[in-house]
């Protein structure tokens, strides 16, 4: 027996649908390569402004930050090398009881998918095991063409990590929304809260998507 | 039964069929076939008005060290409202046309025979006068060096007096110094602002994947 074509569903490739282009969409990658990815580099963090609540003055303000709030090595909180003669990576650190915020911003990617949630995630590590319930906060605000509406935080916390030194990755979940949507810009902040004693190694963070 | 591979039709789609390397971004959705460079907020640089350069690392007054800006900068980085709306701008006060400066390299899959679009979100304050936004743009690569005929230009008007946030877009000719690994030196400002507040909340550079 011969299958004809019109013994196989109208799903069927063929090469010449191949050929034609456009037959690959998001839903038939691999997961790894459906997921997209926001870098949000150590070094482009911003100190706020603890006073106003905004981002800072271009004038320097010893021992806290640089100019608009610029994060260096004695900032608070500081970016550092781990050793600068024995250890070369980087990391942001607050240092016992410090509950600074920091501030980034980007603009979503043409690919992602509003329907779906997006993910903030952060590597860290706490320098000692005295804080139980040290977490950190993420606020996320959304603004996208039209008449001007303050975007509603879809932020909220990690959970706590647990007094480990261990790094772990922590995440924030936000949740599928219109207002995510291509070309719409995203605000955010990042603060720990409950430091207590123990330093908080911040080691990366970033945002991955699901492609549409 | 079993279906064997003699039985399927000879237009079907198998491994062999599908050669190597062609698999490109022509089979790709609109969406994936687009490329996307962001250009954070928090990344450009305010320029010295006294040289038209990039600032000092001393924090000189209205563009802060190197030009990273701030809240008292020219144009000034800020929230809409510390209290009540954590989004953030870049804010021209009425009459500065101070440029801002920000660079990045063309990706491995950038289409040098496509356009590029820089797009912007942007929504003005004010009304009575006609505004646009000016993008230069000058590129460099390989080879002895040569400076670029500047691919920049401007926005269609912005419309004053709505406070309506708007996608302008500024598009950049296909050419072949559009090609991957192209270093692209971008300036972006205001051309007449007037009494007015221009406010933008976005900027990025769309591309076709090749």
């Amino acid at each position: 027996m011969t299958l004809k074509t019109r013994n196989f569903g109208d799903e069927q490739i063929t090469v010449a649908k191949f050929d034609s282009g456009r037959i690959l969409t998001a839903a038939y990658l691999a997961t790894t390569v459906k997921t997209g990815i926001i870098q949000l580099p150590l070094h482009t963090w911003r100190i706020m402004d603890i006073g106003s609540s905004d981002y800072d003055a271009v004038a320097v303000d010893a021992g806290v930050n640089g100019s608009g709030g610029t994060i260096g090595i004695d900032g608070t909180p500081l970016i550092t090398r781990v050793n600068a003669a024995t250890d070369k990576a980087s990391r942001i650190v607050f240092a016992d009881a410090i509950t600074s915020s920091i501030l980034n911003d980007f603009t979503l990617p043409p690919d992602v998918d509003a329907t779906a949630a997006l993910t903030f995630k952060v590597l860290a590590a706490m320098s000692g095991t005295n804080d139980a319930t040290s977490i950190l906060t993420l606020s996320w605000v959304v603004v996208g063409p039209g008449a001007y509406a303050a975007g509603a935080d879809q932020g909220g916390a990690t959970s706590a990590f647990a007094a480990v030194t261990t790094l772990v990755e922590k995440s924030r979940t936000i949740a599928a929304a219109a207002i995510n949507a291509p070309g719409n810009h995203v605000s955010v902040e990042l603060v720990p809260t409950s430091p207590g004693s123990d330093a908080m190694h911040i080691y990366a963070t970033w945002v991955e998507y699901t492609r549409k | 039964m079993t279906i064997k591979t003699r039985n399927i039709t000879d237009a079907a789609i198998t491994a062999a069929k599908i050669a190597a390397n062609t698999i490109t971004a022509a089979k790709l959705s609109a969406t994936m076939a687009t490329g996307f460079i962001d250009l954070p907020l928090t990344s450009w640089r305010v320029s010295n008005a006294a040289n038209t350069n990039y600032g000092l690392v001393a924090a000189t007054a209205l563009i802060g060290s190197g030009g990273v800006g701030g809240i008292d900068g020219e144009p000034s980085l800020i929230r809409v409202n510390a209290g009540t709306d954590k989004t953030a701008k870049l804010s021209w006060i009425d009459a500065k046309l101070d440029p801002v400066f920000n660079d990045f390299v063309l990706p491995p899959d950038i289409d040098a025979s496509a356009v590029l679009t820089f797009k912007m979100l942007v929504a003005p304050t004010g009304a009575g006068v006609s505004d646009v936004f000016t993008l230069t743009w000058w590129a460099v690569a390989a080879g002895a060096y040569a400076a670029d005929t500047e691919q920049g230009g401007n926005t269609s008007a912005i419309a004053q007096g709505s406070g309506v946030l708007a996608v302008k877009s500024i598009v950049i000719p296909a050419r072949a110094l559009n090609a991957a690994g192209t270093h692209v030196s971008v300036g972006l400002f205001p051309t007449s602002p007037g009494t007015n507040v221009e406010d933008v909340y976005g900027t990025w550079v769309e591309y076709t994947r090749v």
